[in-house]
């Protein structure tokens, strides 16, 4: 039985009245890549940014057997190198004032000082061509560069230090298709020579499949299903994940049930029930009491759903 | 039949600290009336610009050649004749709905502007026609919004809105300029779906640019792929995806992850990145990335040719 | 910067009224101070031994304008530094920290700007009597103030950005994320409210002086000049005009220089 690498266990994080996160638990075991999909309002970064303790939340978040929102703040600066995130918007995460060779030398020069110049730079040099860029690139400065390759030095940055594990935040959303699949290869490459795990939030579905072990969706700041990827893909159980499978755009184009209709819940409007009951097409009135707790099913399966068990006919 | 827009050797340029950056270089197009043209490209490749140009908007860019809005030139024409077809019978809608509309005027005062400017209604008419266009747009509770500001909506609404506007003065073009980036995939559904049946019942053109291309398989009749500032290939839709012929449309259409298809253990890639603001240029700009490219490549530039429904520039199309 | 002739111009200026601050007395050796009772309210001229004329007791309005705008430029700089200096450092930690720090910061800038500065300088002038190191002090102890709060204000909006989060997830402590990635982002605000302070900094100098809280007799400031100047305005024009050319010259020089600094530091986004 493999011990998990991080535990997350009923995190909440409020911003005023708005619940952004709701009681959300979940575990990555090391070596796994999973996919956290959900579109705006899910809360999908605020969970990035709560397990990072960039953002102030309760709850517990273990990672290697550490807690991490309970220890102080020097115990938990230590641990930050294994544990990195890659942003989504890759020229704003570089500062702009730091060449690219300063940006990733800096982790180094916080968690290894005992390196000199010279080490450090070769360090520097070598991650550089690890990621496909030139080492000769290392005095420029982010505006220099092309997104693509902002967010290659990004995943230096985060990766230098061969972190156990690393998170992708919507890491590929804002680049072009042709140049997402050359990241999101350079992400696998590095996962398998370092050993890495990764937890891939985004809001593209097809990415998604290509590259997770197991998938989670958010919706309104709660986890509503967590499946294997393929079974995910194959049959979802949640009228959400149903949904959101049926709105995305196929090549060649598939006849589309019709759309789900916008929500009128929303984040700080939720008391109590499902958040999605005024979304779903099979929702009963004990939806509109009761929120669903994520339980568990076969196969791996979790599933926020009072109807869960059954087998509900596709919509026409 | 006169088509409702007609490009031809469009060229937009911006004088750079480098030297002129060419944003479009030479596109030529024509839109038929109720047509839907979907306009793909990546970063780089001039189809915002192309359109913001159509649409007087590209600031201190240099524009030449020739744009025909239901064969009128626009390019050259005075302002005012100008801004008498754009915003009523050519309009656009931006990618942004935060931004598009002024945040401190209520829906309805904007929606009305439009009717009061272009068609001469009063304030109180024009707050009617623009209640029954929220209707046709499917926005819920539509006559409360006219008193609403835009941030009292949600991004999906506000589309909606946009759509409204751009619909108001009963246009023979609409410009989409990545209507639904900003959204949600839900809500991205529910607006193709809309702009669908709009297209059915008003028999409005439309542009659709993006550079989603199965967002673009959902509307368009026919399809132009456009790189770094040109025009390589223009085929009907399902022909497009079926049989590619331009090298970079095989490859971007490689690259796009699929939900059905099998699981690969890596992504297809096309290597290199799209040319930068001060890159040197060859002849065929896709040259550097292209599996296909040879010298002449390098050295001839290659025009679009082909029949009246497929052309393709490329020397060695597929 | 190729591209603003203006502020080329401006910096050129100002080089220049700087080298003829602290070269001028070598080119016409006249003392400040020195009457000349042959040439009382002389006319200014290049055969003259004084080329600006004289005043109304024979001094040299050159050797006395170049040392008023020796004072001028010296309060511009001094001030300048010391409220960059305090400013910066306050405005950022302030700004980083947050919370109740922050508030309680802010609390005591709001209250040091609500004391009406020509009140502070009388009364500190009454305390220790009128001397030039005070109106140093006294000029500079204010001019932070506003130099905090702009900083502050870019901080606060610095913090939000990915670069800070990402610097803080790389395991940077608050210290080393203000001094190496909050500070180097603010120098083009600071930098450019500095160059546009230092224009309002001299300006007030001149205005105390002009009032008779500043440099006073027989030392030499632009204000103590235009002051007299401003009384013989009709019968010796020259010493007003000389003086107040020079003053208008400068400040004019170091407002286009800001302006011109601003937007060749925003060229990335031009």
């Amino acid at each position: 039985m493999n011990k998990p690498l991080l535990q997350v266990r009923n995190l909440r994080v409020d911003f005023g009245r708005q619940a952004a996160l709701r009681d959300v638990s979940f575990e990555l075991f090391p070596g796994e890549t999973v996919a956290l999909v959900g579109e705006s309002g899910s809360g999908k970064s605020t969970l990035a940014r709560a397990i990072l303790r960039l953002q102030p939340a309760r709850g517990s978040v273990e990672f290697m057997g550490l807690d991490l929102l309970e220890s102080p703040a020097p115990l938990m600066r230590a641990q930050r190198r294994n544990l990195q995130i890659v942003f989504q918007d890759p020229l704003a995460s570089l500062d702009p004032r730091m060449s690219a060779g300063d940006a990733i030398a800096e982790p180094l020069q916080i968690f290894e000082p005992q390196l000199n110049a010279t080490e450090r730079r070769q360090r520097v040099a070598s991650m550089l061509e690890r990621v496909g860029l030139s080492a000769a690139l290392v005095n420029r400065y982010p505006h220099e560069f092309s997104g693509g390759q902002c967010q290659r030095i990004g995943i230096a940055r985060a990766t230098v230090l061969h972190p156990k594990l690393l998170i992708c935040d919507e890491a590929v959303s804002s680049l072009d298709v042709s140049i997402q699949g050359q990241i999101i290869n350079l992400l696998l490459d590095l996962q398998r020579d370092l050993g890495m795990t990764m937890l891939f939030i985004s809001h593209n579905l097809a990415v998604v499949r290509q590259l997770s072990h197991r998938v989670m969706v958010m919706y309104l700041g709660k986890l509503v299903e967590i499946a294997p990827s393929d079974s995910l893909f194959a049959a979802p159980v949640h009228p959400y994940t149903r949904a959101l499978l049926a709105a995305v755009p196929q090549i060649p184009p598939v006849a589309a049930a019709a759309p789900l209709s916008e929500g009128s819940l929303s984040a700080d409007s939720i008391t109590a029930g499902c958040a999605f009951r005024d979304r779903c097409p099979y929702a009963l009135p004990l939806c509109a009491s009761s929120d669903p707790p994520l339980t568990e099913l076969p196969a791996g399966r979790w599933v926020a759903c009072h109807r869960s068990h059954e087998t509900l006919n596709p919509l026409s | 039949m006169v088509p409702t827009l007609s490009i031809d050797e469009l060229s937009v340029s911006f004088a750079h600290r480098t030297g002129t950056l060419g944003a479009v270089d030479g596109v030529s197009l024509r839109i038929a009336p109720a047509e839907c043209l979907g306009v793909v490209g990546e970063s780089g490749s001039g189809k915002t610009q192309l359109f913001l140009a159509v649409m007087g908007l590209a600031g201190n860019a240099r524009v030449r050649g020739s744009i025909r809005f239901e064969d009128k030139e626009l390019l050259g024409a005075t302002a005012r004749s100008a801004n008498r077809v754009r915003g009523s019978k050519l309009t656009m809608i931006f990618q942004d709905p935060m931004t598009s509309l002024t945040p401190h005027l209520t829906i309805g005062t904007q929606l009305a502007e439009v009717l009061v400017c272009h068609q001469g209604l009063s304030w109180r008419e024009g707050r009617d026609v623009a209640g029954r266009m929220l209707e046709r747009v499917r926005i819920p509770e539509p006559r409360r919004r006219l008193s609403q500001y835009p941030h009292e909506l949600s991004g999906g609404m506000r589309q909606r809105v946009m759509l409204a506007m751009s619909l108001l003065c009963e246009p023979a073009l609409v410009i989409a300029d990545e209507p639904t980036t900003a959204l949600d995939v839900t809500i991205q559904a529910q607006i193709i779906e809309l702009l669908r049946a709009m297209r059915g019942e008003a028999g409005t053109a439309l542009a659709l640019v993006s550079h989603d291309l199965a967002v673009v398989a959902g509307l368009a009749d026919r399809i132009l792929v456009m790189y770094a500032g040109r025009i390589v290939e223009n085929a009907a839709a399902g022909e497009l995806f079926r049989q590619p012929r331009h090298p970079y449309t095989a490859e971007l259409l490689k690259c796009v992850p699929s939900l059905s298809g099998p699981r690969l253990a890596r992504l297809p890639t096309l290597a290199g990145q799209p040319p930068q603001p001060g890159d040197a240029l060859q002849a065929c700009r896709f040259a550097p990335r292209c599996p296909r490219a040879a010298d002449r490549c390098r050295i001839e530039r290659p025009a679009l040719m082909g029949t009246s429904t497929s052309q393709v520039a490329c020397h060695f199309p597929l | 910067m190729r591209a603003n002739p203006a502020a080329i111009l401006a910096l050129a200026v100002i080089c220049a009224l700087v080298a003829l601050t602290l070269l001028g007395p070598w080119l016409n050796p006249n003392n400040t101070q020195a009457l000349d009772w042959l040439h009382v309210a002389a006319r200014p001229g290049l055969q003259s031994a004084h080329w600006f004329g004289t005043d109304r007791l024979g001094r040299d309005l050159y050797a006395r304008t170049l040392a008023g705008t020796r004072v001028s430029i010296a309060i511009g700089l001094v001030a300048s530094i010391l409220s960059i200096v305090v400013g910066v450092g306050y405005g950022a930690v302030s700004g980083y920290v947050g919370g109740r720090t922050d508030q309680a910061m802010m609390r005591v800038i709001e209250i040091l700007s609500g004391l009406p500065l020509i009140f502070f300088v009388i009364f500190l002038t009454v305390i220790f009597g009128r001397s030039e190191s005070l109106l140093f002090i006294s000029i500079g102890a204010v001019g932070w103030l506003t130099m905090a709060r702009i900083v502050r204000g870019q901080t606060l909006s610095i913090r939000r950005q990915d670069f800070i989060a990402a610097a803080v997830a790389s395991g940077a402590s608050s210290g080393r994320i203000i001094a190496k990635h909050v500070v180097p982002n603010v120098v083009g605000p600071v930098v450019v409210y500095a160059t546009l302070t230092v224009p309002q900094i001299i300006l007030f100098e001149s205005f105390l002086s002009f009032l008779g809280l500043g440099i006073q007799e027989p030392g030499a400031s632009l204000g103590t000049l235009i002051s007299e100047g401003v009384g013989e305005m009709e019968a010796a024009p020259w010493m007003l005009l000389v003086p107040g050319g020079f003053l208008a010259v400068l400040l004019l020089s170091l407002n286009i220089f800001g302006d011109g600094l601003r937007d060749a530091l925003d060229v990335r986004e031009g």
